[in-house]
């Protein structure tokens, strides 16, 4: 059973110390998924297939991936927001399937989700202090007095007053809002918080300071993160492990430096010689690097072997990458990948950059 | 004032001088454009960059007199051609708009009409210009254009409409469109930011091809420096409806002389200067543009001159200086000291 | 496509039935004998019973729905005792009213709200739109029975402009030679242009006093879609190609606007259809709402539950043209989108 391994043994970053605060095995999630328009044919879409990671006390997690990767779903999967088609969700050593609904409302208290969109996330009609309180009255917690005391004490953790309090969400700034979104998650004292592209929406000067206020939250609490980006240098910068997924698999898994350092999964490669950098020189650099091929595929027509195969450099036509789908395996120094010719195409990149220099 | 990085330059394709746009509520005057100025030479490409609210992509539509009520051009010029488009009426624009100064926006999934299809959209652009034009050749010009943004089967697709494309697919009709007449100047407004970072190299790589093979100079508005170190030979940092920094793209990479282009490029988690530890944020939240500070407007913000009085009582004037990797202007009271500092 | 219509057709039978349903049982839960009140007080109780007898009301209540039911679409629809007709003559004699109201109504109507919204929305117009939206809100809070009544005193009583509450033409006019049923029409077929004259007359309050809420609800719904399309970025595109401003609000704004405001219209128009009780009974407009009122009156059910049924068959007819329609003219429910790159 080399995936229930996964989060058994191994977790690189922490040294597998302690059980995983969270464990998915072999998760998949199946929709149906009904055609365009008003009555198309509803057929069977399988957006995330046999996903296995584990989560480790007081890591961040990093899920990175393009659009429709299944990156979401298995966020919302792993709080069971969603409910799996098949696998198993661990969090601190329950099932999750096992929970009927007042079991499971009872541990989100311990699990929370902080949305991409600040926005759409607030009640227009309520303001900051009431959205922040409102989950400790679902939850109970202290009387009233106490829980506008803890609002307004988790208000000025993320940096906003007592004054802010009272305003409504449309009369704050993106980033503003989503502080209150982290004040909310955060007030209920969570040990687990998914964080969903939590600065996708953010310009740049307010993404430091919200990734600042999360990194500083996460030590004064001792949280633990799940954190989906689509953008590699927030999570490079981020997280301490990450997995990269691909049409609902995990094509690799790695520790921050191994995973940026030395990438094996071509589709990882890819992905990140193409993240433009700040730094002078970017048309060079950019002749420099082959092309991709083609765009993200989609679950619907998901190749029968590798999932990226269409697209690979190093696949593309091979019978074994078309054939059969390379499982999730562990190199020596605890680097996942699901590939069958693993580390090819860094080989291939880091041979063309120095022809060229 | 002329933020021509290049002095000997030949006529430039498009010159814009002291630019000003607002818009007008009950309540308060909104300064998205606040007296811009910059040339850009033939085939030039020029990124804007700035953050949400800083009037990008406003000075956009300015520039295509396309800011509608309660916004306004409230002065300046904009030379095209050899006249002022400034002046122009909106009827008299509509024979410019499109044939010699295009656009290309954000959003391609918005970006086209979803009911009509995409060879009567791309049609509609040729035959805004060429009212004479037979349908039939009509439609033969818009497969070629298909096929020149790489689309196969063009013939085809053209009856197709754009919910049957990929986003990546609707941003290269969203530019056969724009390029359909040759303009000499193309305008793209985030033109990447809502694709996928695969895609996203490959509409680079396309508008690479399309602006040398067509000679056209581009203005690439975005925020994400990334992509303006990767595709632009000048860039202009916007702030607050001004251009505070304006140089040669090197040199805003090497030494960023106004504080907000240093702090904006700091706080940008950058893989190959990754520090540990907080990302150095600046402070505070982009000025109300309805009521400015009677200073420069990053005073408040800035690391430099947060506490010197000169900076929140004076606006300061362009300053051209000549740093390690080449000249720059630059809107700040301490731009030659901080040039100076930077050489050293 | 032939998969979505069986579906939808599936759809409105289920709609059919449960409406049929409804009328059923409200009929027999209301209180009150049928055949008490079609004897009178004094009946025997033989008599009565030989007249539930003849109702089918002494059978089990499974096969009296099933007897109603069948009855409706064989057009037998029972009998009305306070009129001596049956009751599906009835409605054939009265539905060209109502259908010619509603028609001309539904016309008056979308045009208005077409007009108004436009005139609010395209350039930007603060003035206009705020006198737009102030009229719609008068328009929506208005009972329409009270705007009958005040159009009535203003434009019969005082100006003498209109004709007052007499039906369709004047009293004792005679009706053009019947043809469609519908007086416009009818009266221009045989070159009556007099006819014509009178009938567009008789008809114009009592089509705006029924169209008055539906009107502003549908300028609302125009207004709010046309400024949200007109701020997509497609129109700037459209503009930036160098359309004029008119060429890329009617090319592009228009369609997006209209597209999703069909189904409201299909509802107002299943409703001005269904006929309006209070309207026609103002306006003494002799369709099927004046007969549906004296048969309440009456308490005359076999009338009251064929209207019912009929009005539920009207609105499911309407609807299902509207899906069909989309999915004639919107590519994106008549095309399925791209699945892969």
């Amino acid at each position: 059973m080399s995936e229930a391994e996964i989060g058994a043994t191994s977790s690189p970053a922490t040294n597998g110390s302690g059980p995983p605060i969270l464990l998915a095995e072999d998760l998949s999630k199946t929709f149906s998924v009904r055609g365009r328009g008003r009555l198309g044919r509803s057929r069977p879409v399988t957006v995330l297939d046999g996903i296995t990671l584990s989560v480790q006390r007081g890591e961040s997690l990093g899920l990175v991936g393009e659009s429709g990767c299944g990156k979401s779903t298995l966020a919302r999967c792993l709080l069971r927001l969603l409910d799996l088609s098949e696998g198993t969700v661990h969090f601190d050593g329950v099932d999750l399937n096992s929970l009927d609904s007042g079991e499971l409302r009872a541990l989100r208290r311990r699990l929370q989700f902080v949305f991409q969109d600040p926005f759409a996330s607030l009640d227009p009609r309520m303001s900051a202090a009431q959205i922040v309180e409102e989950p400790l009255e679902i939850h109970g917690l202290g009387d009233r007095g106490e829980r506008s005391k803890m609002a307004l004490e988790m208000l000025d953790e993320v940096g906003l007053t007592p004054e802010h309090g009272r305003r409504r969400p449309h009369a704050f700034s993106g980033g503003q809002r989503q502080r209150i979104g982290i004040a909310r998650a955060f007030v209920l004292r969570p040990e687990l918080v998914i964080l969903d592209e939590p600065v996708s929406a953010l310009d740049v000067s307010v993404q430091a300071q919200v990734l600042n206020l999360l990194r500083r939250l996460q030590r004064e609490l001792g949280l633990t993160y799940v954190f989906i980006t689509h953008d590699l240098a927030v999570a490079e910068y981020f997280c301490d492990r990450v997995a990269v997924l691909y049409l609902g698999q995990v094509v690799e898994l790695a520790d921050r430096a191994t995973l940026f350092r030395r990438p094996l999964h071509p589709y990882s490669v890819s992905l990140l010689s193409v993240v433009p950098t700040p730094v002078a020189g970017g048309r060079k650099r950019r002749a420099s690097r082959p092309p991709l091929i083609g765009e993200v595929g989609s679950v619907v027509e998901r190749p029968p072997g590798c999932p990226f195969e269409p697209r690979c450099q190093v696949g593309r036509g091979r019978a074994v990458c078309q054939g059969q789908r390379p499982p999730l395996e562990q190199d020596a120094a605890g680097h996942w990948v699901a590939c069958h010719f693993p580390g090819e195409a860094g080989a291939a990149k880091a041979g063309a950059a120095g022809g060229d220099s | 004032m002329t933020v021509t990085t290049d002095a000997s330059s030949p006529d430039p394709a498009l010159s814009v001088r002291n630019l000003s746009t607002v818009y007008e509520a009950k309540a308060a005057t909104v300064h998205a454009v606040r007296d811009v100025s910059f040339d850009l030479r033939p085939m030039e490409r020029l990124g804007i960059v700035g953050e949400s609210g800083s009037g990008k992509s406003a000075l956009a539509l300015s520039i295509l007199g396309l800011i509608e009520p309660p916004g306004r051009v409230a002065g300046g010029e904009i030379m095209l051609g050899g006249r002022d488009i400034a002046k122009l009426s909106d009827r008299e624009l509509g024979s410019v708009r499109g044939k010699e100064i295009a656009l290309v926006l954000q959003d391609p999934a918005t970006a086209l009409d979803p009911v009509k299809t995409i060879g009567r959209q791309i049609i509609e652009a040729i035959a805004a210009h060429e009212p004479g034009l037979k349908r039939s050749a009509a439609r033969r010009r818009a497969a070629e254009l298909l096929g020149d943004v790489e689309i196969s089967h063009a013939e085809q697709r053209l009856d197709e409409y754009p919910h049957q494309f990929s986003g990546g697919m609707r941003q290269r009709v969203v530019i056969a469109m724009a390029i359909a007449l040759n303009p000499s100047v193309l305008i793209a407004d985030e033109p990447t930011t809502a694709l996928d970072v695969t895609t996203q190299a490959q509409v680079l790589a396309l508008l690479d091809r399309l602006v040398d093979e067509h000679r056209t100079a581009v203005i690439l508005i975005t925020h994400n420096l990334g992509i303006v170190s990767e595709f632009c030979d000048s860039v202009a940092v916007m702030y607050a409806g001004r251009l505070v920094e304006t140089s040669g793209v090197d040199h805003i990479f090497e030494s960023p002389t106004h504080p907000y282009s240093e702090a904006l490029l700091a706080c940008v988690p950058n893989p190959e200067k990754l520090a540990q530890g907080p990302l150095p944020a600046i402070a505070g939240y982009p000025p109300d543009l309805s009521s400015l500070p009677s200073g420069c407007a990053f005073a408040p913000r800035c690391p430099v001159g947060r506490d010197i009085p000169q900076c929140h009582q004076e606006a300061p004037q362009p300053h051209a200086v000549s740093g390690p990797a080449g000249p720059a202007v630059v809107e700040c009271h301490f731009a030659e000291a901080r040039i100076r500092e930077a050489s050293r | 496509m032939s998969r979505v219509v069986a579906y939808r057709l599936l759809g409105s039978l289920a709609a059919i039935f449960g409406a049929s349903l409804l009328a059923f049982l409200i009929m027999r839960v209301l209180p009150g004998d049928p055949a008490r009140i079609i004897l009178g007080p004094l009946a025997t109780p033989k008599a009565l019973a030989e007249v539930n007898h003849q109702l089918g009301l002494d059978q089990p209540i499974f096969a009296q729905y099933w007897h109603y039911i069948s009855d409706f679409f064989t057009g037998n629809w029972g009998y009305s005792y306070t009129l001596n007709a049956s009751v599906s003559s009835l409605f054939v004699e009265r539905f060209p009213a109502t259908i010619e109201l509603a028609l001309f109504s539904f016309v008056l109507t979308m045009g208005a709200a077409v007009i108004l919204a436009l005139l609010s929305t395209y350039r930007h117009r603060p003035v206009t739109d705020a006198i737009v939206r102030g009229a719609s809100y008068i328009g929506f809070g208005t009972p329409p029975f009270f705007l009958a009544l005040l159009l009535l005193i203003i434009f019969f009583k005082s100006l003498h402009w209109l004709p007052g509450p007499e039906g369709r033409l004047q009293v004792g006019a005679s009706e053009p030679p019947a043809v469609t049923h519908l007086f416009l029409i009818d009266s221009l077929l045989a070159g009556q242009l007099n006819t014509f004259w009178e009938s567009l007359r008789h008809m114009l309050l009592p089509a705006i006093a029924l169209g008055i809420g539906s009107f502003s609800f549908m300028v609302r719904l125009l207004r709010a879609n046309l400024l949200e399309v007109s701020r997509e970025p497609f129109i700037t595109v459209a503009r930036g190609k160098g359309l004029p401003r008119w060429t890329a609000f009617r090319r592009h704004a228009l369609p997006n606007a209209f597209l999703p405001t069909l189904t409201s219209a299909g509802l107002v128009l299943g409703e001005f259809l269904a006929g309006s009780v209070l309207i026609e009974r103002v306006f003494d407009w002799p369709g099927i709402g004046s007969l549906v009122f004296e048969a309440i009156v009456k308490q005359d059910f076999a009338i009251v539950q064929a209207f019912i049924l009929l009005s539920a068959v009207i609105f499911v007819l309407v609807n299902l043209m509207v899906d069909l329609l989309y999915a004639v003219i919107d590519p994106r429910v008549r095309i399925p989108a791209v699945t892969s790159a």
